[in-house]
């Protein structure tokens, strides 16, 4: 094996055999019982015969002890000098490492994300029930798309966050608005039918349904949080409810499939306004937080729109106890807001030979009638405990909907509701409830096995999401097992049991679901 | 050699100064700016600063702590003591917050020498070094023996 030193080392090492050989040569001499007298260094002997100049006289000469003294002396310094060389390139080195972090104003731009595959496969007690046709029948793999995240922080107190999930298809839009001709004042047509193109997307396994827009927005903000217990937040952003929206990507989750009171969105997944948020520390182990959101609130496009001047107000409150084994936390949201849909429409008036009809007050106008609206109120609570190893958490989100205008319910409502085929009523006002509880148990396998985590969890879910329509109730039963290999992978395999209430609509029916979830 | 005698002599090496003052110089201490009014922190609020749970030091002033890298065994020993957590435990932890709420680790610097500079000149830093680092710092805990005490 071959020793490489470096050129400041080469050059001490190279000193130190010159003073090694100048020291055995004195030690020869020394050893001589009658050395003669030195009458010239031997490096002036050498050089002696080609200097017209005569020989220095011997007693003004250093002797070679002293010479030896003096290049060990000279040695001593270099040495000196090549440590503090190498301390001052040692903390060269550390700044340049520090440089592109060094904890300092700058701003920061970070990127980060996740993705899953997902497969799995549904069973059904009996194939031809009425539900079945919008289930997945045959094993299938899917992915609930790729969440990435940008985030600048532009300041300590000053940043921005945008999480994208990348879809596919295609952009919403209203199309076709209805043209109400009328000739001579008086009506003749209406051309085209409202239509708003369907850009409603449902996960395979689940009803949780959102409008893919191509690249889903699921949040971007801005927050301004000059201090801990006040914080600003402008745009969109997760509705600050409950356990599983605030952790909400697969390889936080415990689970594979959401539950029901977010498949079923009985609170808004997300909101676009503001927020005004923040935390205190009551005690070193007691943390209050809260949130308090003015926004659109829930509406057919309310990312981009409101269609009602009622703005929707929340307010969240959260206390989290933590301690060496012990974490708890538990919340609350309450919420309401109004949801209005509308149409729009055209006027044009004419006169009979189809020109502008300008005797009309407004002979060409627009007006966009309202087709839904109701006032909703919502209240959810969550709890979380996890000692040690253990994990227990539950939510519960209850919602009133009390109709303005009551759009005319759907027929399978209306048949099942014992009215009579082809026979139109508006739906009623409702309430719905949905709950469920998750408990896991993590277990570290220990350094020997990669420190890989295994959790087994078991679960429970309610659903009844509208008390007029009992049909859509049901009851969901889950066990599965979460494998963390490395902090960023998470695999999962789940079974659930699904008993809905009516038999006539839904049937008991098995869901397996293997998942990997990737962070990056 | 006896073992009675063996162990005599370990125990008075193991007592010497030289000994007592190289444990001492390699304990871990967390350590804030001079000017820093903060005296104390407990192990409470300095996983709350250091779980990014809050920004501030109980005074109500602003807390920038900074953190070494993954795999620095005084980060490690830190980590343990104050929060309770593995190297993989504390990765898993940064990953999650960041899905969650986009909440990022406190930012890393290359060394234990580069943490002592950087507080030394940053008014509202944290950090935790060697003691025979924190020359010109103000010491508000020490780790021993894998446990958190008083400065």
């Amino acid at each position: 094996m071959t020793t490489r030193f470096p050129a400041c080392q080469r050059q001490f090492v190279g000193l130190i055999a010159f003073a090694a050989v100048l020291s055995v040569n004195h030690h020869l001499f020394a050893q001589t019982e009658n050395p003669p007298p030195p009458t010239a260094p031997v490096s002036d002997v050498a050089v002696a015969p080609s200097s017209p100049t005569p020989a220095e006289p011997a007693a003004v000469s250093p002797t070679i002890e002293e010479r030896l003294k003096a290049l060990e002396q000279k040695d001593a310094g270099k040495a000196t000098r090549i440590e503090e060389l190498e301390s001052t390139v040692a903390a060269l080195n550390e700044q340049l490492a520090a440089a592109d972090n060094d904890g300092s104003e700058d701003r920061k731009l970070s990127a980060w994300g996740f993705f899953d595959l997902t497969l799995g496969k549904s069973f059904y007690d009996n194939s031809r029930a009425l539900y079945a046709s919008g289930t997945p029948r045959y094993a299938s793999f899917m992915s609930n798309g790729i969440n990435v995240y940008v985030k600048s922080e532009m300041t300590k107190t000053l940043s921005a966050m945008v999480e994208t999930r990348l879809t596919y298809t295609p952009v919403g839009l209203d199309t076709d608005i209805p043209r109400m001709v009328y000739v001579d004042g008086k009506y003749l047509q209406t051309d085209g039918t409202f239509a708003r193109e369907q850009t409603l997307y449902r996960t395979p396994y689940s009803y949780f349904s959102y409008h893919q827009h191509g690249v889903f927005i699921e949040r971007a903000h801005v927050d301004w949080k000059p201090k801990d217990w006040f914080g600003i937040r402008l745009g969109r952003y997760l509705t600050p409810f409950g356990i599983w929206n605030e952790d909400h990507g697969s390889p936080v989750v415990l689970g594979v499939d959401m539950p029901n009171l977010i498949n079923f969105a009985l609170v808004p997944i997300h909101q676009m306004g503001l927020q005004i948020y923040g935390n205190r520390l009551l005690t070193d182990n007691l943390n209050l937080e809260y949130a308090v959101t003015l926004s659109n609130g829930r509406g057919p496009i309310d990312e981009y729109k409101d269609l009602d001047n009622d703005k929707a107000i929340g307010l969240r409150g959260k206390l989290v106890y933590t301690s060496d084994d012990l974490f708890m936390r538990l919340g609350g949201y309450a919420y309401t807001g109004r949801y209005t849909d509308r149409r729009e429409e055209y006027y044009i008036y004419l006169t009979p030979n189809f020109g502008l009809d300008r005797s009309q007050p407004v002979p060409l106008s627009s007006a966009s009638p309202t087709t839904e609206s109701y006032r909703e109120t919502i209240g959810t609570l969550d709890a979380l405990v996890q000692f040690k190893g253990l994990k227990v958490m539950a939510e519960l989100a209850h919602r009133r909907v009390i109709y303005s205008t009551a759009p005319l319910m759907n027929a399978q409502g209306a048949l099942l509701n014992n009215v009579p085929y082809g026979t139109h009523i508006h739906a009623a006002n409702y309430t719905g409830i949905a709950y469920y509880a998750l408990a896991g148990y993590e277990v570290d396998l220990g350094e020997s096995l990669g420190n890989v985590k295994v959790t087994p969890y078991v679960g429970a879910d309610h659903l009844s999401p509208d008390q007029t329509m009992p049909f859509l109730d049901m009851n969901q039963y889950r066990f599965g097992i979460n494998i963390k290999p490395s902090p960023y992978i998470t695999n999962k395999l789940e079974a659930m049991r699904l008993v809905p209430k009516a038999p006539e609509m839904a049937s008991k029916m098995w869901l397996l679901v293997a998942q990997t979830a990737v962070s990056f | 050699m006896q073992p009675t005698k063996s162990l005599l002599v370990a125990l008075l090496i193991a007592l010497s100064p030289v000994t007592i003052a190289s444990a001492e110089s390699s304990e871990i201490v967390v350590v804030v700016n001079k000017a820093n009014s903060v005296t104390s922190l407990n192990k409470a609020q300095l996983s709350a600063i250091y779980k990014g749970k809050t920004t501030e030091f109980p005074n109500g002033n602003s807390a920038s702590a900074v953190n070494l890298p993954a795999e620095n065994p005084t980060r490690q020993e830190f980590d343990k003591a104050v929060l309770n957590m593995s190297s993989d435990d504390c990765k898993r932890y940064w990953i999650d917050m960041k899905i969650r709420s986009g909440a990022g680790a406190p930012p890393k610097l290359a060394s234990v020498s580069a943490v002592a500079r950087h507080v030394a000149k940053t008014p509202n830093a944290i950090g935790y070094v060697l003691l025979s680092d924190a020359t010109g710092l103000k010491v508000v805990a020490r780790i021993r023996a894998g446990a958190l005490v008083g400065p």
